[in-house]
C-alpha cells in the first residue's frame, strides 16, 4: 500500500445503534417467533371507529372543515394578504373548547423549532449532527438562506381572528401551530363559523427550501423574464382531529408533511390581470378571466384526443411582454379536498385534455387533464406533461379507484416535485431542453425520464395521501412509500424498459445490510436516510409482497379494497397491514415484522444439497449402487503411490493365494439376496410396491436465514437434461426455526444443480451462497470488466428538436 | 471562496463551499460497497449514485449519462469527481491508492468501479465519503465494508462529513 496522506480522524463513530422489534426474549434458548402476531405487540386494540379487519368501524368520523378564501397576491412585494371564513364541524364524540390550525409558513421564522433546531448546512431537511470533534463548515448556499430567513420576516402575520359576530376570538401560537378559543364548547354534531385573516412574504423557493413559493427568469431572445408562482401551505388549515390521536400537535419541522381535515372550498384569487391561474378546483368565473377562445378550446379539449392548447406558446411569449396594472379575480370551487394549493404566472402556456373513465358514480366520468408551463419547458412539457397526467390516471384508476375530481393538473415552476389536491408542482428544472451556444436545442433522456417520473408521481400523491389521508408527519411510508410503489408501476408501464431501477428488489440491499438503519415504522422526522427508509425499501417490499409473497391477483384485490375502504378517510398503518391480510387470506405479520418493524436484511443461504433414493431392496438395484458410490470414493493414495512406484503386492507375486473372494466382485447379487428380495416383495403392500418401483429421488436442501427476514424460498431445481422446475416455498417454512431449515424435493430425474432466488426477486442480498453446487458469482465490478456499453443518444446523432416539437431533426 | 470560522478557539480554514440547489427526485442517497474479492485478490470500491446528480456534480448535466460516460472524457470526469470526494483509508488512516475500473449507467443510478489491493489489515478502515455532498447539501453516503460475512456501515451526510472509522473488532 503506498502510503500517501492521513485522514484527519475527527468522528471516531458515527454509528447508531437501533434496536429492532423484539420479540419476547427467552432465557433457555434463542428461540425468536418469526410469525408472532403483532397484535400482540404493536398493533392498537380494535375498536368501533377502526375494527380488527382494517376497515373503518361503524363509529368511524373525521371532522369537516370548509374554508371561503380571498387571496391577494402583491406581486412587487411578494406578499399574500388573505381572509378565510372557517367552518368546522365538529363530528367527534369529544366537546371542543378549542381548535388548533397548522400556520406551516412559521417553520420559516428565525424562531422556529424548524430553523432553531437545523444544523449545519441548514437546509430544509436538516440531519442531526452525530459525533465528530469539529464542525464540518457551512456552505455560501445554508449563509445566503440564513440571511434570507433572518432579514426578510417570513412566516404568517395572524391580524385579526374573528367570531361570526366580528369580535376577536382569542387565539395562541405555538410555533407552527395556532390556537383558536372557542367562545362555546362546540358540542358533537355542532359547527362554528369564524374569520381569520392574515398575510405572509411569499419564499424565494430556490433560495429558502420549501414546497412553495416563486422564481424569476432572466429575459432572453427566445422567452420573456418575469416570475412563476406557486403557492401552498399559504392559508391556516385545521389540524387534524383524530380518534387515535386526539389533536395532533406535532410541529412542522419541514420534512414530515401533514395530515388534514376534509372540506369544501370556494376561493377567490386576485392576481394581476395578465397571470393564468391554476388552482385546486373547477373556475367558476371563465368568463371573467378567459377569452372567448380560451374558453372554446378548453371545450374542445374536453373531447379532444390529444392535448389542446388552452393558451399557446406564442400567446404564453406575448403575454409576457405586455405588463398590466390591472388585476383579476379567479373564482374557484372545490369539493371533498383535504387541502387547497395554487398557481400563477404571466408565463404560462395552458394545455389540457379530457380523460375518460368510469367514475363508478362515485367519480366524475371525464376529468380534465392539464398543465400550465414556461416556454423554457418546451418542448418537453407539451408533449410529456398532460400525457403523463392521463396515464397516472389510468394506472392508479386501476390499482386503487376511479380518480375523484374533476381536474388533476401539472405546474412547472420551481418546486421540484409536490403534491396537492387536483393540482402538483413538478419539475424545478426537469424538462427543459439545453440550449447550445448556437441555440440549437436538445433533451436528455435523464430530462425526458426525470419529467414524466415526477409527473406520475405526484399526480399519484393525488390519491395518496390528498385522498386516502394518511399522516406523513408520522409515518412517511404510507405516501411515500405506497405512491413510489404505484409510480413503479406506472413507470414499467409507460414504455417498455422505462430506465428505472427503484422497485427492483436487488436496488435494496445495500441500504438492508448496512448498520445505521432504522425501521421503516420509525416517526418521519427522526428517520437518517429519508429517501431509502421511506421511499425506496416500502416500494421494494411492495412489489414483493405483489410479486412474490401474494401474487398479484390477490395483492391487487387487497390492496384495492384497501384504497376504497379509506377513500375520504384517514387510515393508520395498522388499518393497511390488517386490510391486507383480511382480504388476501394470508398472514403476513411475519412479513411486516421483517420489512417493516426491523432491521434485519434478507439473506438465504443453501448450505447443502444431498440426495437420496428409497432403499428398494433389490440386490440387481442396489449392489450396483453401492458399486457406484464405492467406485466414486478416492482410492487410498497410499495404494496409488504404491502404484505410481511400481511396487507389487504379494498376491501379485503369490498367485496361490488368490482364492474365491478375491477373483469375485463383492457387490456380485448373491442367491441369497435374491430370495431376500422375493420375500422382502411378497410382504409388500401395493402402494409400497408402487413407490419403491417408481424410482423417486429425494433431495435434502439445507437452508439457513442469515440476514434475519423470513422470507419465502425459491427454489430452481436444473436436471441432468438441462431442463429445471421453479418451486416457490411459502415463508412458513421457517415456523419451526427461523434460522436453519430442510427442505426435500421429490423427483424422479436426476438434479445436477440448484439455484435460490434464480429470478433476483427477494432482495436476497450475498448471492454468492445462493447456488448449490457452489459456483462462482462474479462481482458487479467484474461483470462490467467483461462488458462494454454503446451509445446512441440525440446529441451523439446530432439530431435537434424545436421547442415546437419533440420530433427530431438533423442538425 | 474559503471560510474561516473561530468556533471556541477552533479555527476551521479553506472549508469547501458547497451549494445546495434543488432536484426533483427526493432520495438524495447513494451507497458504497468496499469488500475483497478473493477470485482476484483486489478489494473492490463500487459506488452507486443517482445519475442525474453525477451529472451535476461534474457539469455535464447538459447531456444523457450513458453518453456522457460512452466518452474518454465522460469517465475521466466521473474518474477524477469520484477520486477527489472519496478517500479510503486503513485503521491509522493511511490511503488506499485507488485505481479507476471505470463507471456505467443502469436505470436512474451511476456504478462507478474502483479496485485497490487487498487489505493487509481487516480490523477496520477509515472512510471519507463526501460524493455530491457538494452539489446536494443533504446527500448522505453510507459506505458499507464487507469482510469474512460481517458488515460494519459508514453515514456521512448533513452535519456530518468528517471521515469516519469503522472497525471488525469488538
Amino acid at each position: 500500500m503506498r502510503k500517501l496522506s492521513v485522514i484527519a480522524l475527527a468522528a471516531a463513530v458515527a454509528t447508531l445503534n437501533v434496536a429492532a422489534a423484539q420479540p419476547i426474549r427467552q432465557t433457555t434458548n434463542d428461540w425468536r417467533d418469526a410469525f408472532r402476531q403483532l397484535e400482540d405487540e404493536d398493533w392498537p386494540t380494535p375498536n368501533r371507529e377502526r375494527r380488527a379487519t382494517g376497515a373503518p368501524g361503524p363509529d368511524y368520523w373525521q371532522q369537516d372543515v370548509d374554508y371561503d378564501i380571498d387571496i391577494h397576491l402583491n406581486e412587487r412585494t411578494k406578499v399574500l394578504t388573505g381572509s378565510a371564513t372557517v367552518t368546522y364541524t365538529n363530528n367527534a364524540p369529544d366537546e371542543l373548547d378549542f381548535l388548533w390550525f397548522l400556520l406551516d409558513q412559521n417553520r420559516f421564522r428565525d424562531d422556529s423549532i424548524a430553523v432553531m433546531t437545523e444544523t449545519v448546512g441548514g437546509g430544509g431537511r436538516a440531519a442531526s449532527r452525530v459525533g465528530g470533534s469539529m464542525p464540518e463548515g457551512v456552505s455560501a448556499y445554508s449563509v445566503r438562506r440564513r440571511d434570507r430567513l433572518e432579514n426578510d420576516g417570513y412566516g404568517f402575520n395572524i391580524t385579526s381572528v374573528t367570531d361570526a359576530n366580528g369580535d376577536d376570538m382569542d387565539h395562541t401560537i405555538v410555533d407552527t401551530l395556532m390556537r383558536i378559543d372557542l367562545d362555546d364548547t362546540l358540542e358533537t354534531g355542532d359547527r362554528v363559523t369564524f374569520t381569520i385573516e392574515w398575510n405572509y412574504r411569499l419564499i424565494e423557493t430556490q433560495v429558502v427550501g420549501g414546497r412553495a413559493g416563486w422564481e424569476c427568469f432572466e429575459e432572453t431572445s427566445d422567452t420573456g423574464g418575469d416570475c412563476i408562482y406557486q403557492i401552498a401551505q399559504w392559508f391556516p388549515r385545521a389540524a387534524v382531529f383524530s380518534d387515535y390521536e386526539g389533536w395532533h400537535n406535532k410541529a412542522f419541522l419541514g420534512r414530515g408533511e401533514f395530515g388534514l381535515e376534509f372540506g369544501d372550498y370556494n376561493v377567490s384569487i386576485t392576481v394581476p390581470q395578465d397571470f393564468i391561474v391554476s388552482a385546486t378546483g373547477v373556475l367558476q368565473n371563465p368568463e371573467e378571466v378567459l377569452t372567448q377562445s380560451q374558453r372554446q378550446r378548453l371545450e374542445e379539449a374536453r373531447t379532444a384526443d390529444e392535448p389542446v392548447f388552452i393558451v399557446t406558446p406564442s400567446e404564453a411569449r406575448a403575454n409576457e411582454r405586455r405588463g398590466t396594472r390591472s388585476e383579476a379575480t379567479w373564482e374557484f370551487s372545490a369539493e371533498n379536498v383535504r387541502d387547497y394549493a395554487w398557481a400563477g404566472s404571466r408565463k404560462f402556456i395552458w394545455d389540457a385534455v379530457g380523460v375518460e373513465q368510469d367514475g363508478e358514480g362515485e367519480a366524475p366520468d371525464l376529468v380534465m387533464a392539464m398543465s400550465f408551463y414556461p416556454n423554457e419547458s418546451e418542448p418537453l412539457w407539451s408533449s410529456f406533461s398532460t400525457r403523463a397526467v392521463e396515464h397516472t390516471l389510468d394506472v392508479y384508476n386501476s390499482f386503487a379507484f376511479p380518480y375523484p375530481y374533476p381536474v388533476a393538473q401539472s405546474i412547472a415552476g420551481p418546486q421540484g416535485g409536490m403534491e396537492y389536491p387536483m393540482i402538483t408542482f413538478n419539475g424545478g428544472t426537469y424538462g427543459r431542453p439545453v440550449e447550445d451556444d448556437d441555440g440549437n436545442l436538445s433533451y436528455s433522456l435523464r430530462a425526458k425520464r426525470g419529467l414524466i417520473g415526477v409527473i406520475i408521481h405526484e399526480i399519484g400523491h393525488i390519491y395518496f395521501p390528498m385522498v386516502v389521508n394518511t399522516d406523513e408527519r408520522q409515518w412517511t411510508w404510507m405516501d411515500e412509500g405506497v405512491n413510489s410503489f404505484l409510480q413503479f408501476e406506472a413507470e414499467r408501464l409507460w414504455e417498455e424498459d422505462f430506465p428505472v431501477r427503484r422497485g427492483d428488489p436487488h436496488s435494496i440491499t445495500s441500504y438492508m445490510v448496512s448498520r445505521n438503519q432504522m425501521p421503516i415504522m420509525t416517526q418521519s422526522d427522526s428517520i437518517l436516510q429519508f429517501g431509502p427508509n421511506a421511499y425506496s425499501k416500502p416500494t421494494i417490499a411492495l412489489v414483493i409482497l405483489r410479486e412474490t409473497v401474494l401474487g398479484r391477483e390477490l395483492f391487487d384485490e387487497a390492496f384495492q379494497t384497501y384504497a376504497r375502504r379509506w377513500r375520504f378517510r384517514r387510515p393508520t398503518p395498522y388499518d393497511f397491514f390488517r386490510t391486507m391480510e383480511e382480504v388476501s387470506g394470508v398472514d403476513l405479520d411475519w412479513f411486516w415484522r421483517g420489512w417493516f418493524y426491523s432491521t434485519d436484511h434478507v439473506d438465504i443461504s443453501i448450505d447443502r444439497v444431498i440426495e437420496g433414493t428409497l432403499n428398494t431392496e433389490n440386490p440387481e438395484i442396489e449392489n450396483a449402487l453401492d458399486a457406484r458410490i464405492e467406485a466414486e470414493r478416492a482410492e487410498s493414495l497410499t495404494q496409488v503411490r504404491n502404484r505410481e512406484d511400481g511396487l507389487s503386492t504379494y498376491a501379485d507375486s503369490n498367485p496361490e493365494v488368490i482364492e474365491f473372494y478375491s477373483r469375485t466382485d463383492r457387490h456380485a447379487v448373491t442367491n441369497r439376496q435374491r430370495e431376500a428380495y422375493e420375500r422382502f416383495r411378497d410382504g409388500l403392500e401395493e402402494y409400497e410396491e408402487e413407490i419403491i418401483d417408481r424410482g423417486d429421488r429425494f433431495y435434502y436442501v439445507d437452508l439457513s436465514n442469515q440476514g434475519g427476514v423470513v422470507m419465502p424460498v425459491i427454489l430452481e431445481f436444473t436436471f441432468a437434461n438441462g431442463e429445471t422446475d421453479l418451486v416457490r416455498i411459502p415463508a412458513e417454512i421457517w415456523r419451526y426455526n427461523p434460522v436453519n431449515t430442510t427442505w426435500v424435493y421429490r423427483t424422479q430425474r436426476e438434479v445436477v444443480s440448484v439455484e435460490l432466488d434464480p429470478l433476483w426477486e427477494t432482495a436476497d442480498a450475498d448471492r454468492t451462497d445462493n447456488y448449490y453446487p457452489p459456483r462462482i458469482e462474479p462481482t458487479r465490478l467484474e461483470m462490467y470488466r467483461s462488458s462494454s456499453s454503446t451509445s446512441n443518444m440525440m446529441d451523439d446523432m446530432d439530431r435537434r428538436v424545436t421547442r415546437d416539437d419533440i420530433q427530431d431533426r438533423p442538425e | 471562496m474559503s471560510l474561516k470560522t473561530n468556533i471556541l478557539g477552533a479555527v476551521i480554514a479553506g472549508v469547501a463551499v458547497m451549494t445546495a440547489p434543488a432536484f426533483a427526485h427526493k432520495v438524495h442517497a447513494g451507497a458504497t460497497e468496499v469488500s475483497l474479492n478473493p477470485r482476484t485478490g483486489e478489494m473492490e470500491v463500487v459506488h452507486r449514485i443517482f445519475a442525474d446528480d453525477l451529472m451535476v456534480a461534474i457539469g455535464r448535466d447538459d447531456g444523457d449519462a450513458e453518453d456522457v460516460l460512452a466518452e474518454a472524457a465522460g469517465l475521466e470526469a466521473v474518474r477524477d469527481y469520484t477520486l477527489a470526494n472519496f478517500r479510503l483509508g486503513d485503521p491509522t488512516g493511511l490511503l488506499y491508492e485507488l485505481d479507476y475500473v471505470g463507471a456505467e449507467i443502469d436505470g436512474e443510478f451511476a456504478w462507478i468501479y474502483f479496485v485497490t489491493e487487498a487489505p493487509q489489515d481487516e480490523s477496520g478502515f477509515t472512510v471519507d465519503n463526501d460524493l455530491l455532498a457538494d452539489v446536494l447539501d443533504d446527500q448522505v453516503m453510507m459506505t458499507n465494508f464487507r469482510f469474512n460475512s460481517l458488515v460494519r456501515t459508514a453515514m456521512q451526510g448533513e452535519g456530518r462529513r468528517e471521515p469516519v472509522r469503522v472497525s471488525f473488532v469488538d
